[in-house]
């Protein structure tokens, strides 16, 4: 069953009419509870495709539907988390993380909110330095608040924007590992990246873009959890990004192995 | 000897030196009032002095020395040339002694006049403000209203209350009213326009987050627009406020009958300068005063700027 729906969507950035759209005339359905990866270079489309799922924006021509309905602005059924952290800077991580909850779930009860926000807290490794305002963190911190900000609110739809660029390898696989763990709760999840290694690791389908279009993509058959791949899930890893990589960069050795090269 | 130490000597001779003229020179003009009260403002000032000394006890402290030698030079020529050697203007130029002589007669008169002009000062500073930022997170959300109200603000804004207080005297029934209008004009216009500024140029990824956060539009003003515009307003508090002081001295230069202005311009009328000069010495502490309460305020309400 679809959950969003791209139709025919063109977007061309307002008080630019003559440019070139930004995304043309693009079509896409995404599956409830699918995990669908988004790569592609800067300027491609990504972030604008994710900001009309979110509601922030919308198309020049064309639908965004969410669950059958048009999509006319943010809602409580999606959550972002964006590549640059964006917490309010007066609130600390805790109330960063427990104003999303609020704010998503106005029925909740003060300990229920607590409650999650604890839970998330700890999920991403920030539960030590809760009462820290945005400016005693660093990048990498507030991203990882940004995300539990995102998670705690609980949504049908979590859409993430390069939400793991700004941090260390290790962070960056247990979160990994955690997004999984949202998802196989039944949550369809946008993920755009630039890692391909990282996308097929996580999709259940990678979608190319180039220019405003997807041009190509690559469903992943794997098993979940993607962490306890066995040898021959690994080997597969390896495949589907060789034939990712081999098609959209004819010039570089496609025929790596996964250990060799870092994305 | 520590660099320290030689600075700390250098003021405290100047201060022998000063000290031992107010008490022991013999006066050679008339009229000269007791010297208890300067002695006294001597000491505090002394006090004051060593106190910001210790609280930043450091090596390369040299902002107080220097102060606190121009201070005692610019006191010592003031009192030789008045008191001790009678060569300045016997009405125009009272003497130290007279001056501070006069917080000792006058101190009933200057507390009451000082906390009347706070009072006026505080009452319209306020509502000036609340209105500047209310006001201005409306026209600054809604686009159309900031079209229409943004350009008459642009017009307003530039004209200086102080030039139409002296109608808005006239036509306000009290002075009272009058001059809490011309603080309220004053603190209103620049602090609207700066809040619809602020409000329209909100940070993007702020704005996307709170909209993502879905905030019912109270919570987007109390918990999102409100501390976004804090440090904006808090960071202005100071210019407005000082301002404000200023145009309403001004305005009580005319035709008030309480007030800090009213005090030097009363005492200018009768020709006593002593008076002036004492009430323009505790204007600047009461700014002064004020300008180190706003820092403290500031410090507490936007740390995270």
């Amino acid at each position: 069953m679809a959950k969003i729906e791209l139709d025919h969507v063109t977007y061309t950035y307002p008080g630019q009419p003559g440019a070139a759209p930004v995304l043309r005339d693009l079509s896409l359905t995404i599956g409830d509870g699918e995990f669908v990866c988004i790569v592609g270079a800067s300027g491609c489309g990504k972030t604008t495709l994710l900001r009309l799922m979110a509601g922030l924006t919308f198309p020049t021509a064309g639908a965004v539907r969410i669950g059958g309905e048009t999509v006319t602005g943010p809602g409580t059924d999606r959550s972002i988390v964006f590549q640059n952290y964006t917490l309010f800077p007066w609130m600390t991580a805790r109330r960063n993380v427990e104003f999303g909850i609020r704010q998503a779930r106005p029925g909740r009860s003060r300990a229920e909110i607590r409650g999650s926000a604890d839970a998330v807290l700890r999920q991403v490794g920030m539960l030590d330095s809760e009462d820290k305002y945005p400016f005693q963190l660093s990048g990498g911190m507030r991203q990882r608040v940004a995300i539990a900000r995102a998670l705690a609110m609980d949504t049908d739809i979590v859409l993430l924007d390069e939400p793991f660029g700004a941090l260390d390898t290790r962070i960056r696989g247990e979160l990994q590992i955690l997004l999984e763990t949202v998802h196989m709760g039944r949550k369809t999840v946008v993920f755009v990246t630039h890692d391909i290694h990282e996308a097929v690791l996580l999709a259940d389908r990678v979608l190319y873009m180039t220019s405003g279009m997807v041009s190509y993509e690559l469903p992943i058959r794997l098993p979940r959890p993607r962490s306890r791949l066995d040898a021959a899930g690994l080997e597969q890893v390896c495949a589907c990004r060789r034939e990712l990589l081999a098609r959209f960069q004819p010039d570089s050795n496609a025929t790596r192995g996964c250990g060799e090269v870092s994305a | 000897m520590s660099a320290m130490r030689w600075r700390l000597l250098q003021s405290h001779l100047l201060f022998a030196v000063l000290m031992g003229v107010v008490l022991f020179a013999p006066k050679s003009r008339p009229g000269i009032a007791p010297g208890a009260a300067l002695t006294v403002a001597l000491c505090l000032i002394e006090g004051l002095f060593l106190l910001t000394v210790w609280r930043g006890r450091k090596a390369t402290l040299t902002a107080p020395f220097d102060i606190i030698l121009l201070v005692w030079a610019l006191l010592l020529v003031w009192e030789l040339m008045t008191s001790v050697l009678h060569r300045a203007h016997p009405v125009l130029i009272p003497a130290p002694e007279n001056v501070f002589d006069t917080f000792r007669e006058h101190w009933a008169a200057i507390l009451y006049n000082v906390g009347y002009s706070l009072q006026l000062l505080l009452i319209g500073f306020s509502i000036g403000l609340v209105l500047a930022v209310v006001l201005g997170l409306f026209a600054g959300w809604y686009p159309r209203l900031r079209a229409f109200a943004y350009p008459i603000a642009n017009v307003m804004a530039p004209i200086p209350p102080i030039v139409i207080s002296p109608y808005l005297v006239a036509l306000m029934p009290t002075f009272r009213s009058a001059s809490m209008l011309v603080i309220v004009l004053g603190v209103f216009w620049p602090n609207f326009l700066s809040t619809v500024n602020r409000v329209a140029g909100i940070e993007p990824q702020i704005m996307d987050s709170a909209r993502m956060l879905c905030p019912r539009s109270s919570a987007m003003i109390f918990h999102i627009l409100l501390p976004y515009l804090l440090p904006g307003v808090v960071g202005g508090l100071k210019v407005s406020l000082t301002t404000s002081l200023l145009m309403l001295n001004f305005a009580e230069l005319m035709g008030a009958t309480h007030g800090m202005g009213y005090y030097v311009q009363n005492s200018i009328t009768y020709a006593n300068y002593a008076h002036a000069v004492a009430g323009i010495i505790v204007t600047g502490i009461v700014v002064t005063a004020l300008g180190a309460l706003v820092t403290r305020l500031q410090k507490r309400l936007i740390f995270w700027h």
